[in-house]
């Protein structure tokens, strides 16, 4: 009777638990699991298959895979997209802390020079990207020629090691204002009595930032590495406003490649498999620099 | 010095005003070109217009249909924001609340899935969906901006309200618990251990409770050091103190001890019925401590290294919690030493066996160095709890008391 009664009770509890569980997590999770898992895991089904966007008839096993590796063009937009990656990480990065730490001084102009960093983040990229594009297209030519500037008589975007540099100079003008405000967070945890300390130890401006505000803040800096790192593996809308690929196809990042690929040609299958491949890349990058940069975290 | 630091500031400044500018010229350049004629673009894109014209808002206006694209965003923008924050939300709540395997595991899937870039679901997000939804459908667009968004909120929510201590989620569930009416009995009971322990926001929470408790309800908060309790709180309770107990109380619970074992039971655990039993359980042989303890000293004062080198070979065969009681046992000794030298015996916990040693011993414990022999019995402690070699500690140890007990008072108090 008395085991009867527990498993009756054990019974009412667990009811009781995943009631809780269906209120609380459950149309979310559902949400979560139509728009985001279940796409995912389909589409890792399809490139295994001979699908076209419509339809699938037979498992092809890896030759997509092979389609995608043995394309030239895939190989050279990921190279881009990794020198883009790299050098956007580094110049994002060091900007935006140089702006958190002129942010952070004791100007009194703190808040409004905050706001200006911050602009350029609250307009969408594809925005950006025109207001880009009219500068180096026409603004920048026009005054070149006018005063005889050789670096800017033909556009940047018509060249592609300098709509590179155009593409790096928006996106580091884009984004630092938000890398800012994760470091500006980082800089204002670190507690007043340790600053006080080094300042009584006689450290000067410049060791007290690299032995304690940034060791202290390394947490801030896991965060942004990892924003930017992801930021610039799937940048899309600047690049695509910007640049739109051009010329000739040599600007394009691999988001765009991705997309050229699939609904600008109707390759289905390839573009998926990449899309697959650069997921798994992005992943390990992530990951990657996760690790690394957790190690120079310090407990407080 | 005042002026290298407000040079600095210049310095500073000046960089700050020159990238403000720089960020900001792009914004100011397309609006200023926005007001122009086409060829004045054209021709001098840096000067101001020199007619200002208004057509090219307009155009945008009339032609793109701004205000119908407006209102789309509008629309989505609220209806997905304000569902993401009440999902978002109670998901994080849910799963920073419940600890369970499933909850990290779900929690670990959302982090995870931050990395999947969007153009890895594009092309299989379109053939799924294209065949169910038409796509200028403004519910299917929020729809799916709930789906992109949940993990990022979830996240930043989870984070929050990790940081939020769970006491207060006790003190709203105890406010809602006496919000019911008493059914079967005349009386319930709260009952709150350790109210000194509450942070400061479950305290104010339940003032007012306490303040004005629901019919029939009485708290009964435990504390073992009610000065530590919000006076606030104090004002609204009765205090009742609950005595020590004493060592008839102890052998009368423990049943066949000596006076004499109780009392050394209750000085060495401080009234501690728990650790009392503890020790009850753990070892039989508590009243030798008293004669492990006064050797030990006799040795240490007469620095026979051969007697001492036997004595730690004697203990270190002895249990590891047998040498921290030991060593709990000698700090308790030695602050009895301190007392019999600055106040006066009555408040000696000792008994008479201990007493008689004590007050031949205390002489050489004094404010210089029952400091460091205390810090330096406490350390051993600590030490024996990370596996410490016990010979090597305790034979250490030894020695420095040697050298402990030859330190000289400063200056005489009596």
């Amino acid at each position: 009777m008395i085991f009867l009664k527990a498993v009756k009770e054990a019974r009412v509890i667990s009811a009781r638990k995943t009631k809780k569980f269906l209120k609380f997590a459950g149309l979310p999770l559902a949400i979560f699991t139509i728009v985001l898992v279940v796409p995912f895991v389909n589409g890792f089904y399809y490139t295994f298959t001979d699908w076209n966007g419509f339809k699938t008839t037979k498992l092809i096993g890896f030759s997509n895979y092979a389609d995608s590796f043995a394309d030239p063009k895939f190989w050279s937009t990921l190279k881009f997209t990794a020198l883009f990656v790299v050098v956007s990480l580094v110049l994002v990065n060091v900007v935006a802390f140089g702006l958190a730490l002129i942010v952070t001084s004791k100007l009194r102009s703190r808040n409004i020079l905050r706001t200006f960093f911050f602009v350029p983040n609250l307009i969408g990229g594809v925005v950006l990207g025109v207001i880009w594009q009219f500068i180096f297209n026409s603004a920048l030519v026009t005054l070149a020629n006018k005063y005889d500037w050789e670096l800017f008589k033909q556009s940047w975007l018509q060249d592609t090691n300098k709509a590179f540099w155009a593409l790096i100079i928006v996106t580091v003008w884009q984004s630092s204002g938000y890398m800012m405000i994760i470091y500006i967070t980082g800089l204002v945890s670190i507690e007043n009595d340790v600053l006080e300390a080094s300042q009584i130890d006689g450290a000067s401006p410049l060791r007290t930032l690299f032995s304690i505000k940034i060791p202290l803040m390394a947490q801030a800096f896991t965060i942004a590495l990892f924003l930017t790192l992801r930021g610039g593996f799937m940048a899309y809308d600047v690049n695509v406003a910007l640049t739109g690929g051009g010329p000739f196809r040599t600007t394009e990042l691999i988001s765009l490649h991705i997309f050229q690929d699939a609904f600008g040609e109707g390759n289905f299958g390839t573009g998926q498999s990449k899309a697959v491949i650069m997921f798994i890349v992005v992943a390990l990058a992530a990951l990657v620099q996760v690790t690394i940069s957790k190690r120079y975290e310090v407990q407080r | 010095m005042k002026s290298q630091a407000s040079a600095g500031k210049k310095v500073t400044f000046a960089v700050g005003a020159t990238l403000a500018f720089a960020y900001f010229f792009p914004f100011f350049l397309v609006f200023v070109n926005s007001l122009k004629l086409k060829y004045d673009i054209l021709e001098n894109p840096l000067s101001f217009p020199s007619p200002i014209t208004w057509d090219n808002f307009q155009q945008a206006l009339t032609k793109m249909e701004f205000f119908r694209s407006l209102t789309n965003s509008l629309i989505i923008t609220v209806f997905s924001v304000s569902l993401l924050i009440i999902f978002s939300s109670m998901l994080a709540y849910y799963l920073a609340r419940t600890k369970t395997k499933s909850s990290k595991y779900i929690f670990l899937g959302l982090v995870a899935s931050m990395i999947v870039p969007f153009q890895a679901l594009m092309i299989p997000f379109m053939a799924l969906f294209a065949p169910f939804v038409s796509w200028n459908n403004r519910a299917a667009l929020v729809f799916f901006y709930i789906g992109f968004g949940v993990a990022l909120s979830t996240f930043l929510y989870h984070g929050f309200i990790s940081t939020i201590p769970t006491e207060i989620d006790e003190a709203a569930s105890i406010q809602r618990k006496l919000s019911f009416k008493n059914y079967e009995s005349e009386y319930r009971v709260v009952l709150i251990w350790m109210p000194e322990r509450m942070n400061l926001t479950v305290a104010n929470k339940l003032l007012k409770l306490l303040e004005e408790p629901p019919k029939g309800t009485i708290f009964i908060l435990v504390s073992e050091d009610a000065n530590n309790l919000l006076p606030t709180i104090i004002s609204r309770l009765q205090t009742l103190k609950i005595p020590d107990f004493n060592a008839e109380d102890i052998v009368h619970y423990f049943g066949g001890i000596t006076l004499e074992k109780a009392k050394q039971l209750k000085n060495i655990t401080d009234a501690d019925l728990g650790k009392m039993i503890k020790i009850q359980q753990d070892s039989e042989g508590i009243l030798d401590l008293f004669e492990e303890f006064s050797a030990w000293m006799r040795l240490v004062y007469k620095m026979d290294v051969g007697g001492i080198s036997r004595w730690v070979d004697k203990i270190s065969t002895m249990g590891r919690k047998h040498q921290k009681l030991f060593l709990s046992y000698a700090i308790k000794m030695i602050r009895e030493c301190l007392i019999l030298n600055f106040a006066n015996s009555s408040l000696l916990k000792t008994n008479e066996k201990e007493h008689a040693f004590i007050s031949k011993f205390s002489p050489f414990i004094h404010e210089e160095n029952s400091v460091m022999i205390v810090e330096e019995l406490e350390k051993s402690i600590k030490s024996i709890n990370r596996n410490a070699n016990a010979k090597i500690l305790f034979f250490e140890l030894s020695l420095k008391m040697v050298k402990f007990l030859k330190v000289k008072r400063k200056f005489a108090l009596k």
